[in-house]
């Protein structure tokens, strides 16, 4: 009996750079998973456009733009709905909101609803949500290794909560960091910023500088890929396709 | 020769008032001291002291604040939420001895009342009733939030330069065993009334003149350098408890504000006073400054209220360099505020909310 490899459409930032690595190593232990890539740099994917149940890209340089999803993913300049049983949608400037505890909870919700609403990975995954019905995973991204607010936060589930009501109209299930990867002060371990490399667009994945505090290394992609996948079967219509796809 | 022969201009009714527009009334006001752009500048009180704040914030001043908005939050929402309106979330602070409570909470570390009212399930602050518009999640959260906001009332003591206090009102309530005050009366906004337990007192001018000197004695003490800038509202009451009429009951308190304000400045050169409420006030000006219920003060009262402010302070300490009169250039200048953009007659009153509880009328 052949089984049919649950096909995972993610598309990041350069924060997905840590899980592209992390992938390269561990993929070939899941023969059940197929990964496709859709990155650019910073803002890129702004310009993705819909197109029928398709993402296109658009804009003043949507070759350039072309280019990028066609490296990243292996040869395809379009991103279709219905080739992939879900969706990842991960990072951009959709951070983690850590706030001291002497700003009210209203005043948390206020601020990660404006945050939220206004992102750039909110504005694509709604349009994600207008090629497919099918499951959309959205992560954050990374939280930051050194926080410059002092004192007690508030928590990283209460922040997280927040964060699902936002999205809550797109029906997308939120992925939180594996808690391995972070302390209890909202920061991403330190360890993890070590030979971190930037996200490979054609020239090659040069290192991180010393001073980056933003991205992850391949270990840390190498955990949250981990703690994703098998979180997968915990959510009814992933689950529901992998035991389609496993007819 | 008489004593009058000497006296300027200003000092006779027909020439200063009388024989000018209204609007050409100027020299209102003899500043004591000057107020260097870097200065910092704490402003706190009632209602009309949200004016004086942004106004300064508007020309390129220092306006101290010691709390503020996540810089993620909108400036409606930092509004909503109480943030920029003072130099700290303190909400209003209508009297002297309510001003003498938060300074003994964040000076002396006086003991806080634990007292917090609960409405459908939210928790509001007896001391600061409006400051969180939906109330707060918890007990302990209103707690963490009012702690710090006593933590940023004692900085801005400590640190500003000028503290500017608008007195808005005599009539007072208290907590009749515990002896504290509240900024609203109990059941208004939040909480329950009981006569029992919540009494009255329309202050008088001894005591509120003891309590305003002892005030700013303490705070002197704190910080030497601190002067102050006393300023009375000149909005009227929207209600009285006593048994006067209310157009009565405002003229009684705001002459004796008026008056304490005048016997604590007049002999210290570190105490000013500055007649916003003589201008919006006197028949002079004909209630134009008035919106049509002759209560809210109109933006062009406060615009020219503290156009009034600025030019007397560069009439007696010219800044050294250009000085533009225009406040859209000094804007330009000033540190980037989320309250900036807020309409002039948009403040935050919580004795307003007053006619919201009363009889329907």
């Amino acid at each position: 009996m052949t089984v049919s490899p649950l096909r995972v459409c993610i598309i990041g930032n350069s924060h997905v750079g840590a899980l592209k690595e992390a992938w390269d190593e561990i993929g070939a232990d899941h023969t059940s998973v197929e990964m496709t890539f859709f990155a650019a740099r910073g803002r890129r994917l702004k310009d993705l456009v819909v197109d029928g149940n398709a993402l296109r890209a658009g804009g003043p340089d949507a070759a350039g733009l072309s280019q990028f999803l066609s490296f990243t993913s292996g040869g395809l300049e379009q991103i279709q709905g219905d080739a992939y049983d879900l969706f990842l949608v991960y990072g951009w400037g959709q951070r983690f909101v850590n706030l001291s505890v002497v700003y009210s909870l209203a005043v948390l919700r206020a601020c990660v609803f404006q945050r939220g609403l206004t992102s750039l990975q909110y504005d694509i995954t709604e349009k994600v949500r207008a090629i497919t019905n099918r499951p959309i995973f959205v992560a954050v991204s990374p939280l930051l290794s050194v926080w410059p607010e002092e004192g007690p936060t508030h928590s990283y589930k209460t922040v997280l909560d927040i964060f699902r009501d936002v999205y809550a109209s797109l029906d997308v299930h939120f992925v939180t960091q594996p808690e391995e990867t972070r302390d209890t002060q909202n920061r991403t371990l330190s360890e993890f910023l070590i030979g971190s490399r930037k996200l490979d667009v054609g020239g090659g994945a040069q290192p991180h500088g010393a001073k980056d505090e933003l991205h992850m290394n391949a270990a840390y992609g190498r955990i949250w890929l981990d703690h994703f996948l098998a979180s997968l079967p915990a959510y009814p219509k992933a689950a529901s396709v992998e035991k389609a796809g496993s007819v | 020769m008489n004593p009058y022969t000497s006296q300027p201009a200003h000092a006779f009714w027909s020439p200063a008032v009388a024989k000018r527009n209204f609007l050409d009334i100027e020299g209102l006001w003899t500043p004591k001291y000057s107020i260097p752009k870097s200065r910092k500048i704490a402003t706190f009180g009632s209602c009309f002291a949200q004016h004086i704040g942004r106004a300064f914030d508007k020309r390129g001043y220092t306006w101290l604040r010691t709390e503020t908005a996540p810089k993620m939050l909108s400036a409606e929402n930092a509004k909503r939420f109480n943030y920029g309106i003072f130099t700290a979330r303190t909400g209003n602070i209508y009297t002297t001895s309510l001003l003498a409570q938060w300074v003994a909470w964040a000076l002396d570390g006086a003991a806080v009342p634990d007292e917090v009212w609960e409405k459908d399930g939210r928790f509001y602050d007896p001391f600061r009733p409006n400051v969180e518009p939906d109330g707060f999640a918890s007990a302990q959260e209103l707690i963490t939030s009012r702690n710090e906001t006593i933590r940023a009332f004692g900085e801005a003591v400590r640190t500003a330069d000028v503290f500017v206090f608008t007195m808005g009102l005599t009539e007072s309530w208290w907590h009749r065993a515990e002896g504290y005050e509240y900024p609203m009366c109990p059941g208004t906004v939040a909480g329950t009334f009981d006569a029992d337990q919540h009494e009255f007192r329309n202050q008088r001018f001894g005591a509120i003149r003891k309590t305003l000197r002892a005030t700013i004695r303490r705070m002197r003490q704190e910080n030497p350098k601190l002067r102050f800038l006393l300023t009375v509202s000149p909005v009227p009451l929207t209600a009285t408890a006593t048994d006067n009429h209310v157009l009565v009951a405002t003229m009684e308190s705001k002459s004796i504000l008026r008056a304490v304000a005048a016997e604590t400045a007049e002999d210290r050169s570190f105490i000013d006073y500055y007649p916003s409420y003589e201008i919006i006030n006197s028949p002079v000006y004909r209630g134009s400054f008035f919106e049509p219920n002759q209560r809210s003060v109109n933006h062009h009262g406060v615009d020219h209220v503290m156009n009034m402010f600025f030019n007397c302070l560069n009439a007696q300490f010219p800044a050294k360099g250009p000085v533009s009169q225009d406040p859209k250039k000094e804007t330009q200048r000033a540190a980037p505020d989320k309250t900036e953009a807020l309409s002039d007659d948009d403040l935050v009153c919580e004795e307003e909310l007053l006619a919201s509880f009363g009889k329907e009328h």
